[in-house]
């Protein structure tokens, strides 16, 4: 038995320490595994284990930031999609941006879910938390 | 105009108005009543004449008896009494009489007493009384003796006694109820001096009276006898009253009624005496003859009067009966028929008459019916010429010779634009203040030089041009007249006007003269060749004068060849085809035609030809437009064009580049800009929340201000991003329920801050075409500015709605909220511009801006109203875009 895991795609450092802190506040104690960059968050599915590390587990959730280095958010999303053993993964794309053409391409591409990071805090908190709960501990997933 | 007149015969009475009202007598009862009147008045007077001279005869025979046996009577009682004085004077002069006067004693006495015995023995039936007085004239004697002595008054006849004849005789008194008169004596001395007198009273009635009177008198005849003065009178009896009181000794006859009879009277006096006698006689009995001749007399006169009437009915039956026939038989004529003749078969006046009579009969009869003919045809006549001027398509106007109008036609009315006759049977000087005639070159015409008052004077019209208008409105017409005097059948004169409204075809003349004169212009000022064909024949028929120039050759020489004879078109494949070609089709075209002028010069024109009908002439024209140089010039465009399209090319690139950019660029400010703020945000409030007992409370403000200024900077950032979004997004048109898009912006505000309660009105079924997801933007604003901005209100109203002014729909979003002052509504609109604090009402300042970006860019408009404190109105109006279909 494992714990949950929240994957975090999250290139900006700031952002990450303001989710993990605002996942905290919530309450929402998975391990949060952190991608800072399309590649590596791709890495995290399909790179081959090393020796020495342990089982990499299917996340309960990821939440993907669009705007990434190298590879942006929405490769991710089509490769996370395009492949059969995390098609169903619930992803949410949490991002700051505010176009519709991202928000349809995202949709398009199969998230789940499209939440804009609000700039307010308190919002930014209970966004998350809501987030987390939802994801969490409702909603059902496809198991291992 | 007229109609036929009905013959008939006007009765004379009808003729004459009757003024009094006396019945009428006929002739028939007239001419007897005449006669009878005339007879009854001859007889009347004649009897009456000869009546009279009967009855006066008769009354004269009376009155001449009357005279007589007066007079008669007179003379015997005259004698009588002359008698009985004589004899006693005889006794007055006996001594014995006188001796007792002087010397009265017995003895005396005896002796004068046996006198007067004596004087009264002699048997004097008449005698009463002897007396003898003594000259004091007292009683001293009398006879019979023992009559008392009485104060009787015989004084005077004493007086008249002492004078000579010495002898009187007094009135008649009654004395002791017996009627009697003294005969006074003087008994005078031998000197003569009276000294006593005798009296002797005598008896003056006598009754009965004595036969011989009565038969003298005849019955019925009064006898009167007494005193002239009238104190009394008898009728030999005793004592009646006067008949009358005149009745006197006047020696005439009188006549007079008593009880009723009329009575001749006579009255004379007695000489010697104051008496008088009277006789009566009534007339009567003298009439008597005379009314029975009276009697006779009438008798004849009514036997005369009946046949003289008889004799009168007869002859005026005579002459009346005739007439009558006479009349019947007019009035048969009167009636219309003329067959009736009278019979009057006599050879007198009344024949003549009547033969004449009936040959005027037979006269009139003839005249009669050849005027029924001669009416006939004058009707019918009549009435063609009626039919002819009420259809006639001239208008015909009637009037006398004192401008009165008498009649007017139909087409009269019409072009007048008189509705009925009533309006327009004027005299002509009322027509001045309808109607103002002017010459046609405008110059006003006075009344009198008006048609009719000229026509009127005796001129006679033909085609007089006149511009007559209505006063009262913009009626204005053109007419020509025509019009003379003209004399009726009935001798009398009058005046006819005819006129016909020639505006038509006037305007229509002006206008061919204008358009003459237009074409004329045109043809020799156009800056292209025309040239005029005949089409028959091809030749040419007029140059204008750019073609001479074109051409080098003048108009004499162009006139009258056919086209291709002109080496100008000899370049023109088989011109001569290319003209039959024409005549079929009526129209060619060449679009680029050398044409080669005298010089030699080649020019490129455009050559269109049109045939049409000219007049009655079928004409070719000819279009030359000289386009060398815009052929030049339209190569010269091609080029241009063609670099501008390169041009475009490379500029639409180069904003395509431009606005990709700036895409990219929203993308990332979208995301890029906000991202600082999150942070900024999220640490903050991490400060605040995991160290905030280290902080005091000034600490813990700056980080609340820096919060909120990141949100401002994050609210920024949207409404910007909006802006641009709105500017560059492609525009679909499609038809947008605003009705809905409001409600749904209005439940989302509510939503928000559900604890405000504010009355939001939202027309319904309001709907236009544009970019839906545009027009939800402006309503979020608008509606959004409304709700925010009556924030502070206690009833707040929102309304969202739509009028219509000019053809024009727009929309509004009222509110009654803070409202702002008009004099800054030019910065309502403009980015960034804002009209209250951040302290009075949040904002970035950028709504209103990209409302206005995207009226525009739907082709509409944005304005405002406000009053300060009262509230705000935002206006947009959105084009039409029917006409466009959907982008």
């Amino acid at each position: 038995m494992h714990n949950k895991v929240i994957l975090l795609v999250e290139d900006n450092p700031r952002d990450e320490a303001l989710t993990l802190r605002a996942l905290k506040k919530s309450n929402i104690v998975n391990d949060v595994i952190v991608a800072h960059d399309g590649v590596e968050a791709l890495d995290y599915f399909f790179r081959e284990a090393a020796s020495g590390e342990s089982e990499k587990v299917m996340p309960q959730l990821v939440l993907l930031d669009l705007k990434l280095p190298k590879l942006n958010g929405l490769e991710v999303l089509r490769r996370l999609r395009a492949t059969e053993s995390t098609r169903r993964l619930p992803v949410v794309v949490f991002t700051s941006s505010s176009e519709e053409e991202d928000m349809l391409k995202s949709y398009e591409l199969g998230a789940n879910s499209y939440v804009r990071k609000p700039v307010e805090f308190e919002q930014f908190l209970e966004a998350t938390k809501q987030l987390g709960l939802y994801w969490l501990v409702l909603n059902e997933i496809v198991p291992d | 105009m007229s109609t036929s007149k009905e013959l008939h015969f006007a009765s004379k009475e009808q003729m004459r108005p009757r003024r009094f009202s006396i019945p009428v007598i006929s002739i028939k009862h007239r001419l007897p009543l005449l006669i009878g009147a005339l007879l009854l008045g001859i007889i009347a007077a004649s009897t009456w004449t000869s009546y009279t001279g009967v009855k006066e005869s008769a009354l004269d025979v009376g009155r001449e008896r009357l005279q007589n046996l007066t007079k008669q009577l007179a003379i015997l009682l005259q004698q009588s009494n002359s008698l009985f004085l004589t004899k006693t004077l005889t006794a007055a002069n006996d001594p014995a009489v006188k001796v007792f006067l002087q010397s009265p004693s017995p003895t005396t006495r005896s002796g004068a007493s046996a006198i007067l015995q004596q004087l009264e023995g002699l048997q004097d039936q008449n005698s009463l009384q002897i007396e003898l007085w003594n000259a004091n004239h007292s009683l001293v004697l009398s006879v019979p003796d023992g009559a008392s002595p009485e104060s009787l008054d015989l004084e005077a006849e004493f007086k008249a006694a002492d004078v000579g004849p010495f002898k009187t005789t007094g009135p008649m008194r009654v004395v002791k109820d017996v009627i009697t008169a003294p005969g006074v004596v003087a008994v005078n001395d031998d000197s003569g001096k009276p000294i006593g007198y005798l009296v002797r009273w005598r008896r003056m009635a006598i009754s009965p009276p004595p036969k011989q009177l009565t038969d003298l008198l005849g019955s019925g005849a009064a006898l009167y006898f007494g005193n002239i003065h009238g104190d009394l009178l008898t009728n030999l009896e005793r004592i009646t009253s006067k008949p009358r009181a005149d009745l006197g000794s006047s020696g005439e006859v009188m006549q007079y009624s008593r009880d009723g009879n009329r009575v001749l009277a006579l009255g004379r006096p007695i000489n010697g005496t104051p008496w008088f006698v009277a006789i009566e006689f009534p007339e009567q009995p003298l009439l008597t003859p005379a009314h029975r001749f009276l009697r006779r007399i009438l008798l004849a006169d009514l036997v005369v009067f009946i046949i003289g009437m008889a004799g009168a009915f007869v002859l005026s039956r005579g002459i009346t009966q005739p007439l009558h026939s006479l009349t019947k038989a007019a009035a048969a004529i009167t009636g219309g028929d003329y067959s009736q003749a009278v019979d009057i078969q006599r050879r007198d006046e009344l024949g003549l008459l009547a033969a004449g009579f009936n040959s005027m009969t037979d006269k009139v009869r003839t005249s009669q019916s050849e005027l029924e003919e001669n009416i006939q045809a004058l009707g019918e006549s009549e009435q063609r010429l009626q039919t002819v001027i009420e259809n006639l398509s001239e208008g015909l106007v009637v009037s006398d010779l004192n401008g009165q109008l008498l009649s007017w036609n139909q087409a009269a009315l019409e072009i007048h634009g008189f509705a009925s006759l009533d309006e327009c049977l004027l005299k002509l000087p009322e027509f001045a203040n309808i109607f103002e005639l002017s010459r046609l070159d405008g110059s006003v015409l006075d009344l009198d030089q008006w048609p009719l008052p000229r026509i009127i004077r005796g001129e006679r019209l033909r085609n007089l041009e006149v511009r007559i208008r209505r006063l009262d409105s913009d009626w204005n017409r053109v007419f020509n007249y025509g019009g003379s005097i003209v004399r009726e059948a009935s001798g009398r004169l009058g005046a006819v006007v005819t006129m016909s409204d020639i505006t038509d075809r006037k305007r229509a003349e002006e206008d061919r003269q204008a358009s003459e004169l237009r074409y004329r212009r045109l043809f020799e000022s156009a800056k292209d060749g025309i040239l005029i064909l005949d089409e028959e024949s091809g030749q040419i028929v007029d140059v204008n004068p750019y073609l001479i120039e074109i051409l080098g050759f003048s108009k004499e020489e162009l006139a009258g060849k056919e086209l291709w004879e002109i080496g100008a078109f000899k370049d023109i494949v088989a011109s001569k085809i290319a003209f039959d070609k024409l005549q079929q089709q009526g129209y060619i075209r060449y679009e680029n035609l050398p044409l080669k002028s005298r010089e030699g010069l080649v020019r490129q024109v455009e050559f269109v030809s049109n045939s049409y009908l000219a007049g009655n002439r079928r004409v070719i024209q000819c279009n030359i437009r000289d386009i060398t140089e815009r052929k030049l010039a339209e190569g010269e465009i091609r080029r241009l064009n063609e670099e501008l399209e390169q041009r475009v090319a490379d500029r639409t690139a180069q904003l395509q580049a431009v606005n990709k950019e700036l895409e990219a660029f929203s993308y990332s400010v979208s995301h890029d800009l906000r991202a600082p703020l999150r942070h900024i945000n999220g640490f903050s409030q991490a400060l605040l929340e995991d160290y905030d007992d280290k902080l005091d409370e000034t600490g813990k403000g700056y980080l609340q201000e820096v919060r909120s200024a990141s949100q401002e900077m994050a609210q920024l950032i949207d409404d910007v991003l909006e802006l641009a979004r709105v500017t560059r997004s492609e525009m679909r048109q499609e038809v947008v329920n605003l009705s809905e898009v409001a409600q749904t912006v209005a439940r989302e505000l509510q939503n928000r801050e559900p604890e405000r309660t504010a009355t939001v009105n939202l027309d319904e079924g309001l709907s236009t075409r544009g970019d839906k997801r545009l027009l939800r933007i402006v309503l979020t604003n608008l509606l959004g500015n409304a709700w925010k901005f009556t924030s502070k209100q206690n009833k707040a109203e929102i309304t969202f709605g739509s009028e219509q002014s000019n053809g024009e729909i727009f929309y509004f979003v009222r509110d009654n909220g803070a409202g702002f002052d008009m004099t800054y509504v030019n910065k309502l609109f403009g980015a960034f511009q804002r009209l209250h604090t951040a302290a009075e009402f949040e904002g970035t300042g950028i709504g209103l801006a990209t409302v206005q970006r995207i009226i525009n860019r739907h082709g509409g408009r944005v304005w405002a109203e406000g009053t300060v404190n009262t509230g705000a109105t935002f206006y947009f109006a959105l084009p039409n875009f029917k006409e466009i279909g959907d982008a």
